[in-house]
């Protein structure tokens, strides 16, 4: 006879990760109660705007991008964190990623769909997206923006289920408890799994494939994203760099998310022994990294620009340093820049309060430096005729604010939802990782002419 | 024959553009179908001869 339940590899920490699938608190209840009702405001909300269309939000000539785009690149920003850790870091050989590959995923799979949905809510009328397909063209960016990002979510979602699949089928044989739609959904997700050492070393395989494929993606969907604004002859959108601009902002903000995410978890989940502090300490090196590097782009944007003092550009220019964006550039540096980078080099290292607080920063100065490149860039146009009396300004109104409350609600309640239903933790991961600390290296002796021959 | 002109039409027309998205997602979830299902695949020849007399 066969064997019916299939080979798992042993980890001392399985009960420990498969834990919170065994029950559903009423915590949770309350929490998923409440993400809804503001999902519920946000419907609210876009109902209004599909009755009257967009002129319940601020957008008006010649401002027509505003909060909603700015939605748009900052979930796609989120999503490379999932991908920076679970691929590029992989390739790296960094084995210290395996335990917080999962819910660095997971942050790419929920964050992607709102992103798209963002671009479809901007939309006065969200079945002309159609038109991309029906009626594409090669010179639009646009259209390549829809390839990118529609590959980079179908290929992400394939990505974190195949590294899923070993442990839907450790769900399905060890919790015999569950519910049966619970059991059911693990036997219909495992695909009949087995565990067989071939399957483990096939699934590697494809996983390494993958993770340079994926590589490649991260690079060139916030590069596309970015050639949606590059692309345009805007003063402060037309540079060469804000390829590269995007996509350091995209991992950063990424990774942060993932301190934020992984912190909650440990703490929710009464997971210290398996997110370590150490994993945060190596977060914390990558944020330092990342900080310093954006500071860089900033930098070299920002004085160049000025270096050239081009009339048009530096319209846009001054209403970021003392113009009616001031207020909000500066905020951003302050978030993303100065208190982040202090936190993480004095306060962070071992500390995961002062980690999460310094994430946060990074996320709301992120979200602001994402508006900040986009709206003031609209106020003060190359053609001048466009900027007619009276307009050129751009106010938010409820509408906007909640329907981006409702994306950020729905992207936390799936997350929230899908670490009480698989594992948050990779178990066949983290199966034959080491567990102790890395110990100390032996002491250097000063000892000259140590292992000549006598 | 005006090979480039059909180019530079397929370039510049409205339509051949989402053709184009069309088989690049198309081509991707056939491979990623396959790979999944030849990473499933692993092992049965050898499990087949294993369990072929019990």
């Amino acid at each position: 006879m066969r064997p019916a339940a299939s080979y798992h590899p042993q980890n001392k920490h399985e009960d420990a990760i498969l834990s919170p699938l065994r029950r559903i608190t009423f915590a949770d209840r309350w929490l998923w109660a409440v993400l809804l009702g503001v999902m519920g405001l946000g419907a609210y909300a876009y109902s209004r705007q599909w009755i009257f269309g967009l002129g319940v939000t601020g957008l008006n000539r010649p401002v027509y991008w505003g909060v909603y785009i700015t939605n748009f690149v900052f979930f796609i920003g989120l999503a490379h964190s999932g991908t920076f850790i679970s691929a590029i870091l992989r390739l790296a050989g960094a084995e210290w990623r395996k335990p917080l590959t999962r819910a660095a995923e997971a942050i790419t799979l929920f964050s992607l769909p709102f992103g798209v949905a963002s671009i479809l809510i901007d939309m006065g009328r969200p079945d002309r997206a159609l038109n991309v397909i029906l009626f594409g063209r090669f010179q639009s960016p646009l259209l390549w923006d829809f390839t990118a990002v529609s590959l980079y979510l179908f290929s992400s979602v394939v990505f974190f289920y195949l590294s899923l699949l070993p442990d839907i089928a450790l769900c399905r044989d060890r919790l015999t408890e569950a519910p049966l739609w619970q059991q059911r959904m693990y036997d219909l997700f495992a695909l009949g799994w087995r565990g067989h050492p071939e399957q483990f070393r096939r699934l590697e395989r494809v996983l390494d494939g993958m993770a340079i494929f994926m590589t490649m993606l991260v690079v060139t969907v916030h590069t596309v994203v970015s050639w949606v604004f590059g692309m345009t002859i805007q003063p402060g959108w037309h540079t060469a760099l804000i390829g590269p601009f995007f996509l350091l902002g995209a991992i950063f903000s990424g990774t942060a998310a993932v301190v934020i995410a992984l912190a909650i978890l440990r703490r929710v989940y009464h997971m210290e022994e398996v997110l370590t502090v150490n994993l945060f300490n190596s977060l914390r090196k990558l944020l330092i990294v990342f900080t310093l590097g954006w500071l860089y782009m900033i930098v070299a944007e920002h004085l160049t620009i000025f270096y050239g003092s081009l009339p048009d550009e530096m319209e846009v220019f001054w209403q970021k340093f003392t113009g009616e964006y001031a207020p909000i550039f500066w905020l951003m540096v302050l978030t993303v820049f100065v208190l982040p980078l202090i936190i993480f080099v004095f306060l962070g290292k071992s500390r995961i309060g002062w980690m999460v607080t310094a994430s946060v920063l990074v996320n709301v100065g992120m979200w602001l430096e994402r508006y900040v490149v986009i709206v003031p860039t609209e106020t003060r146009p190359r053609l001048v005729s466009t900027l007619m009396e009276g307009i050129g300004n751009y106010q938010p109104t409820w509408v906007e604010g909640a329907i981006t409350a409702a994306l950020f609600a729905g992207m936390v309640l799936l997350y929230a939802v899908f670490t009480r239903l698989f594992p948050v933790v990779p178990v066949w991961e983290t199966a034959e990782a080491v567990e102790a600390e890395v110990p100390p290296a032996r002491p250097r002796r000063r000892v000259f002419g140590a292992g000549r021959p006598r | 024959m005006p090979i480039g002109e059909w180019i530079a039409a397929f370039f510049t027309s409205p339509g051949p553009g989402g053709v184009v998205v069309i088989v690049v997602i198309g081509l991707a979830a056939g491979i990623h179908v396959w790979l999944t299902r030849w990473i499933l695949r692993g092992g049965e020849q050898a499990e087949e001869e294993k369990y072929r007399f019990k």
